[in-house]
């Protein structure tokens, strides 16, 4: 599969790498914006990322209803590997953080973070080789979303009394000092957190799209346009994108697990105000 | 085998880890931010030019560390007390 992405890598880079003699162009913020694929000019305008994230979000879909359609006691074939996937964020997510209280968000927490891998590994996928996290609206989204079940779950858990006096006016400090800290602790709380969410996941995934056009790009504007010795440096530059395509394979895993882990941290929080 | 849970792969503390480390951030850049946004206010209304803003950059900075002594700081004292 990586051979595979390197060679699909290496021919997407061809026009970046200024395959037509005009010099090696640095990969740009263009890279994320895909011309339209199908339906152009109309409302239903479909872009290459908005088709690769409908069809992960389809394979998804039909993986864990193929997993979970025939259920038996004894799980064989698929319906393994679906209970593999379920039971690593029940174990490591769900119980690690949430306890007694993770049976109500299993179903939220566990689509999250397959949805989220399924998108971030688009990154390095053959015939994809975008990520479809690596726009602001797709992160967006899913860090709003976390944010008003977060809000309304510690609402509903604590009151909204309870709730916003425990996030916006920390125990032990003086009455007056709440003027200088409580407009900190309201954008802290409640705007930064759906934007950090946001911005990590956007910023990781960006960054390592760049870093692999640049470096296959690089390395066949050095085996095909330059010359004479500097053809050699077409090597470490192919090894550079070999060992970037597998670390984006752990960058993928790693933030589809830490946004969940935050999400589920602060459901946690916000459903424990009091403490 | 549907009795065997997989073994944990992340260390205990990983979560709340987590949050103390994006919380501290996030109240340290909240602080600057939120009292320079009024630091600038305050000098558009009086009319004097860059006086107001460091300063409240300035104060955010103070207050957000204080903020973090009290949110993180003193918890872990206090744990490290009871223990």
């Amino acid at each position: 599969m990586v051979a595979t992405s390197i060679a699909m890598h290496l021919q997407s880079a061809l026009p970046a790498a200024g395959g037509d003699g005009e010099g090696f162009k640095a990969p740009s913020i263009s890279e994320f914006f895909p011309g339209p694929l199908l339906f152009e000019g109309t409302y239903f305008e479909l872009s290459r990322i908005n088709a690769i994230g409908l069809f992960m979000t389809g394979l998804l879909c039909l993986f864990f209803v193929l997993a979970f359609s025939k259920n038996q006691f004894v799980p064989r074939g698929i319906q393994n590997l679906g209970e593999m996937a379920v039971d690593f964020v029940q174990v490591q997510i769900i119980d690690e953080i949430l306890g007694h209280k993770g049976p109500r968000y299993a179903v939220y927490l566990t689509s999250m973070f397959w949805l989220l891998l399924a998108f971030n590994i688009t990154g390095i996928l053959p015939l994809m080789h975008l990520s479809v996290t690596s726009v602001i609206g797709f992160p967006f989204l899913l860090a709003l979303v976390s944010w008003i079940v977060f809000n309304v779950e510690g609402i509903r858990a604590n009151g909204p009394g309870t709730y916003f006096k425990a996030n916006l006016f920390p125990a032990g400090v003086p009455a007056p000092i709440y003027i200088l800290v409580t407009p900190i602790e309201f954008i802290s709380t409640f705007i930064l957190r759906p934007v950090t969410l946001t911005v990590r996941l956007l910023a990781n995934m960006m960054s390592g799209h760049l870093l692999l056009v640049l470096f296959f790009g690089a390395t066949q504007y050095f085996l095909l346009e330059s010359a004479g010795i500097m053809k050699a440096v077409a090597i470490p530059s192919f090894f550079m994108g070999f060992a970037f395509t597998l670390f984006e394979i752990l960058v993928s895993f790693l933030q589809a697990y830490i946004f969940t882990l935050l999400t589920a941290v602060y459901i946690d929080g916000a459903t424990s105000a009091e403490h | 085998m549907t009795n065997q849970k997989p073994q944990k792969l992340i260390p205990t503390d990983t979560g709340p880890g987590e949050d103390v480390a994006w919380g501290m951030v996030s109240t340290l850049v909240a602080g600057p931010l939120v009292w320079g946004a009024i630091g600038m206010l305050i000098d558009s209304l009086v009319g004097t030019t860059r006086i107001f803003l460091p300063l409240g950059i300035v104060l955010g900075f103070v207050v957000s560390f204080y903020i973090v002594y009290v949110r993180f700081g003193r918890e872990t004292e206090t744990v490290q007390e009871e223990k």
